[in-house]
């Protein structure tokens, strides 16, 4: 089920320039990508038309998933393919862990059944085991850490069952004890399930520790793409960040995996 | 306790409320005073009050803001308007309809200018309320103009329509106002799944499946008929919008599910039993319902969410 974006361009209602252009790529089923670049350069944007939640004009092109363009689908058939999650959510009104995370099955879900069934209550369970949320899935989300809701919010995607995940900052702010099991438990989705997964983050020593593939957005375009460790670069780099922010790359002594630097 | 348990609970308090709100009273029980009066007026009070619960439901969740209700979007406001002008402009009769009726024509009559707005182009949840709001204010300011320049009679007259009091009503009419809140609310009841969605997070709410712009539209028809008929039957009653969503969430009825037959009931109980009050407390005077309500249910709504708050 892969997610196909030919020469598509987006402009948000009201804004006056495209927020991504020509964006051409094909994400492969199953495959898992840090998305990257400066804040504005569009990694939001390329998210969010994945997820089909934009409001604004298509300026041409499409994005595809599994061949059909994204726009056409269902909303309620979409959410069983692509789950969201944000950075954050706010909630303001009282509601458990649990009946958070239950609302990843509503797409599910006839209009007229009340109530989960038995299956329903195992998945929920294991999702719940799965994020060691065992002994605060009673209590209510704005009584939890910031680390442990954004562990729910992500219980929630992962109970919609879905071919892609896509996670728009969701790990930012989050310590890094909680970023590991966020990380662990993509992995295993990615590695057990074949679930494809969307990552936008500006931690990129994190990401490169975890995302095997790496795709940069500058000012609405897609600059470079492929695996994380042929991909980054110095010259990259200080392209996208400036040649003030003296960022270099070299390697994470103990694994070999990239890690920029401060010089 | 299961949320089912809570609902009945509610449901038996709401019928214990209507039998004691048809039993008392200052004068004596005949069958006349049962037929045309008790039992409308109960029946009418009964719907206005499950109606203004749910609509402060439909309102809070539709929008994300537990501060939200039907003041909040203006429709009450409006109607409060259409009342003054009922009552002093032309002088309780328009046509041959009351203050009640213009109360009626005024909330839809906004609500069709606010919907019209609202499907023009993509308005965030915080545009939609502020207009409500500084709408709701210039509505006020207007009734308070004219109730200013009024004559004390028809000033008396108002004042009873904007701090809500139970008038007259026939028991088809009392019929009909039920049979209306009741059908709106199952209609919005269907709802559910999209309102528990939108009250943690728009953005994910719409990735989940959810048309947040036309829930809103949907809900925003259903409040706006729902508070036009309850201002028409009782004048401008607060609080209960506000605050019976937020008692019933505090004592853990959470998801949309059971708080919107929770709130009907609890709406209806609440009302009545102040109405009952109302009518007795300084016989054969009345106090205004939205009074007792205020003055009785803002320090039990505190002492119930002191733990919380």
């Amino acid at each position: 089920m892969s997610i196909d974006f030919s020469n598509f361009s987006f402009t948000y209602a009201g804004g006056s320039k495209a927020a991504i252009q020509d964006i051409c790529h094909e994400f492969e089923s199953g495959s898992y990508w840090c998305v990257a670049g400066a804040n504005g350069s569009g990694k939001s944007t390329l998210l969010k038309s994945v997820c089909g939640i934009l409001d604004g004009t298509v300026g041409k092109g499409t994005v595809k998933i599994e061949g059909r363009e994204i726009r056409s689908i269902d909303r309620v058939n979409l959410a069983r393919t692509v789950a969201y999650v944000p950075g954050g959510a706010g909630i303001q009104f009282p509601i458990t862990a649990r009946e958070l995370i239950a609302q990843g099955r509503f797409p599910y879900k006839q209009r007229l059944s009340i109530g989960l069934s038995e299956e329903d209550e195992t998945k929920i369970q294991s999702i719940v085991a799965l994020l060691g949320l065992e002994k605060n899935q009673n209590r209510l989300v704005s009584q939890l850490s910031w680390g442990e809701s954004a562990l729910v919010m992500l219980g929630r995607a992962l109970a919609q069952e879905t071919k892609w995940l896509v996670l728009d900052e969701a790990v930012s702010s989050l310590d890094l004890g909680v970023q590991r099991r966020v990380f662990s438990v993509l992995e295993k989705m990615h590695r057990d399930r074949k679930v494809g997964i969307l990552f936008v983050g500006h931690d990129l020593n994190l990401a490169a520790e975890f995302i095997p593939k790496l795709l940069w957005l500058h000012e609405g375009k897609i600059i470079k793409s492929g695996p994380f460790n042929e991909v980054l670069s110095d010259d990259l780099l200080s392209y996208v960040y400036g040649k003030d922010a003296g960022l270099s790359v070299g390697q994470n002594p103990k694994n070999g995996k990239p890690k920029i630097f401060f010089s | 306790m299961a949320n089912s348990a809570k609902i009945i609970g509610v449901l038996l308090l709401a019928l214990l409320a209507f039998v004691v709100a048809v039993l008392v009273g200052p004068a004596e029980m005949t069958s006349e005073i049962f037929w045309q009066l008790r039992l409308p007026r109960a029946i009418g009070v009964a719907s206005v009050g499950a109606g203004l619960a749910v609509a402060g439901v439909l309102v809070q969740s539709s929008f994300g803001n537990p501060l939200a209700d039907p003041f909040t979007v203006g429709i009450a406001s409006a109607a409060a308007l259409g009342a003054v002008v009922g009552a002093v402009v032309f002088r309780g009769s328009f046509l041959g309809f009351g203050p009640g009726a213009m109360a009626f024509v005024f909330a839809l009559g906004f609500s069709f200018v606010m919907t019209a707005w609202m499907r023009r182009g993509i308005r965030s949840a915080a545009d939609i309320l502020l207009v409500g709001v500084v709408c709701g204010f210039f509505f006020t300011a207007c009734a308070t103009l004219i109730l200013s320049l009024s004559e004390p009679h028809a000033l008396a007259h108002s004042l009873s329509w904007l701090m809500g009091s139970a008038t007259y009503i026939e028991l088809p009419w009392a019929l009909g106002v039920a049979a209306i809140t009741t059908v709106v609310t199952l209609v919005a009841w269907l709802q559910w799944r999209a309102m528990d969605l939108v009250t943690v997070n728009e953005l994910t709410a719409r990735s989940m499946g959810v048309d947040v712009k036309k829930l809103r539209l949907l809900l925003y028809v259903c409040v706006a008929v729902i508070v036009a008929i309850s201002v028409g039957v009782a004048g401008v009653i607060g609080f209960v919008g506000l605050v019976v969503p937020h008692a019933l969430r505090r004592l853990g009825v959470r998801s949309t599910v059971t708080l919107i037959p929770a709130a009907f009931f609890s709406g209806a109980a609440l009302v009545l039993s102040a109405d009952a009050l109302a009518r007795t407390i300084i016989a054969p005077t009345e106090v205004p319902v939205g009074v007792i309500l205020a003055i009785i249910g803002a320090p039990v709504f505190l002492w119930l969410a002191r733990r919380s708050l």
